[in-house]
């Protein structure tokens, strides 16, 4: 049986009822890949045409380049306002960046958390280095996006380690610990604010619905790496998994809402 | 619009899964609930279990469904596994008119050697091989096969353009399916260049959803004709033109 946010959907390709938040974003172009449109302009054309109203994004300058590329995300954030919101990236491997990052992120209302990639920078999510950034996300309940993936250096088992010891911080698992679902979601129902997030994991069989089953759809977010994905593919997911349209609004955007501080509104 | 699958599959997959298809009927809910009219099917136990075995429970299995059309996946001919001279004939006769490989599973090497009778066999019959993303061994056997109707499948949700887009320039039977196609603007940019000919429509289910390649390719920047011809159109013809 079709839905209403379904059928919208399929009609359009967006939900007018239903606008989508994209918590895990990127801009610019990326040596692995190649992006037909990695900027502003084909990124909103491409939210535009799917529905999502606001993308939360690490500029891969910031993610590869070193600290400096944070400010190709403000500069990103500045031009469109409307649509863009930043995460200030923290590169274990930098410490003495540290201080410049929190100093980033307190001063500039377009920087809304923080983004680390363990695995880009090979630094355990246990390493001493990032304590600075959990210990400051912990106090002031900010927002950290980290990429998480199965294995050593991100898988849930280094979340938990993290959450035990920093319970307070708004905990995005980027991509949901890939692989180690069930791991994942035990972290999710542990500690109140540890989120799965779904960018590429929503493409397994499954997937979706087995994590709205076991946390509630309240600790599920959207995400879809643009300028990787086509918006459309990670909605179909989520559109056509076995949910209610009520989940689907938590995923979509009212989790969003809510951690962002922010009301769009059905 | 009609979508027809390329790339589905039900029964055993010897894995931990979150989604279960073991017989025809749980594939088929999971398609009208989406809105997929027909699927090219093969059967899960063949590519774990025992393929022949597999194939024949297939036929069986999937005749009360004309929306399912059956695909065989192959063995090299040197066991006697796969009979050369007869399997043309057994696949006209069950309605077969494509085939898988999985040479990794199966512990043989997809190439001149070990499966040349069966792929000249293939080129001059036009059957479609559909493989698994590995594109050395794509690159290998197109460049000992240049006419091979070769599938590259589930290639990765990066967007492997940088692999396949030279495939596409130099083989005329090269296609790619869009079960793993997730690249942003990927199918506007690659109709643009390459016309929609060679793109099919498909899901890799149950590894992976169904409701993401549809919606993409529903509201993809390209023309209706395109679409239509990427859903359904363009397997269809590829079926068609295959003499058995």
């Amino acid at each position: 049986m079709r839905t209403q946010l379904m059928e919208e959907a399929i009609k359009d390709g967006l939900m007018p009822s239903c606008p989508i938040i994209d918590i895990h974003g990127h801009w610019g172009p990326f040596s692995g890949i190649y992006f037909p449109k990695p900027y502003g302009d084909g990124m909103i054309a491409s939210m535009e045409r799917s529905g999502v109203v606001l993308n939360v994004f690490s500029s891969h300058a910031a993610l590869f380049e070193g600290f400096e590329g944070n400010l190709v995300t403000l500069r990103a954030v500045r031009e469109y306002p409307e649509r863009f919101r930043g995460y200030v990236v923290y590169n274990p491997n930098e410490p003495q960046t540290w201080e410049r990052c929190r100093k980033l992120f307190e001063e500039y209302e377009e920087f809304v958390g923080f983004k680390i990639h363990p695995g880009v920078d090979n630094y355990s999510l246990l390493g001493k280095n990032y304590q600075p950034l959990f210990e400051y996300a912990h106090q002031k309940q900010a927002l950290v996006l980290s990429h998480t993936w199965g294995g050593d250096i991100c898988g849930a088992k280094a979340v938990r380690g993290v959450m035990e010891k920093y319970p307070e911080i708004r905990f995005l698992m980027g991509h949901s610990c890939y692989g180690e679902w069930e791991e994942a979601v035990k972290v999710a129902q542990d500690f109140p604010h540890a989120y799965l997030e779904l960018t590429a994991a929503y493409a397994v069989g499954g997937l979706v619905a087995y994590f709205v089953e076991q946390v509630g759809a309240e600790k599920v977010l959207f995400g879809t790496d643009a300028p990787w994905f086509d918006p459309h593919y990670p909605m179909g997911c989520v559109i056509f998994a076995e949910i209610s349209d009520e989940d689907r609004r938590n995923i979509f955007y009212r989790n969003a809402e809510r951690l962002l501080g922010i009301e769009l509104g059905d | 619009m009609e979508f027809f699958d390329c790339h589905a599959s039900y029964g055993p997959t010897y894995t931990r899964t979150l989604l279960e298809l073991p017989d025809p009927q749980a594939l088929i809910a999971q398609m009208e609930r989406v809105g997929i009219g027909k699927a090219l099917v093969y059967h899960g136990a063949a590519v774990r279990g025992y393929p022949l075995e597999a194939n024949q429970r297939l036929i069986t299995e999937l005749a009360p469904y004309p929306q399912l059309v059956p695909a065989w996946v192959l063995l090299p001919p040197q066991t006697g596994e796969w009979d050369l001279e007869s399997f043309p004939g057994e696949m006209k006769a069950s309605g077969v008119r494509a085939l898988w490989a999985f040479p990794g599973d199966h512990r043989y090497l997809l190439n001149k050697v070990t499966m040349g009778p069966v792929l000249e066999e293939l080129v001059a019959r036009k059957i479609p091989l559909f493989l698994k993303k590995d594109w050395e061994l794509i690159y290998s056997v197109l460049a000992d096969f240049p006419e091979l109707v070769l599938v590259a499948t589930g290639h990765g949700p990066w967007g492997r353009d940088r692999y396949f887009r030279p495939l596409l320039e130099q083989y005329p039977n090269f296609y790619i399916d869009t079960a793993n196609y997730e690249l942003d603007w990927g199918l506007e940019a690659l109709c643009a260049k390459y016309g929609h000919e060679r793109i099919l429509f498909g899901t890799a289910t149950p590894d992976r959803t169904m409701g993401g390649p549809l919606l993409t390719l529903l509201h993809a920047p390209i023309s209706c004709e395109a679409k239509e011809a990427i859903a359904s159109g363009n397997l269809e013809r590829i079926l068609g033109e295959v003499k058995l």
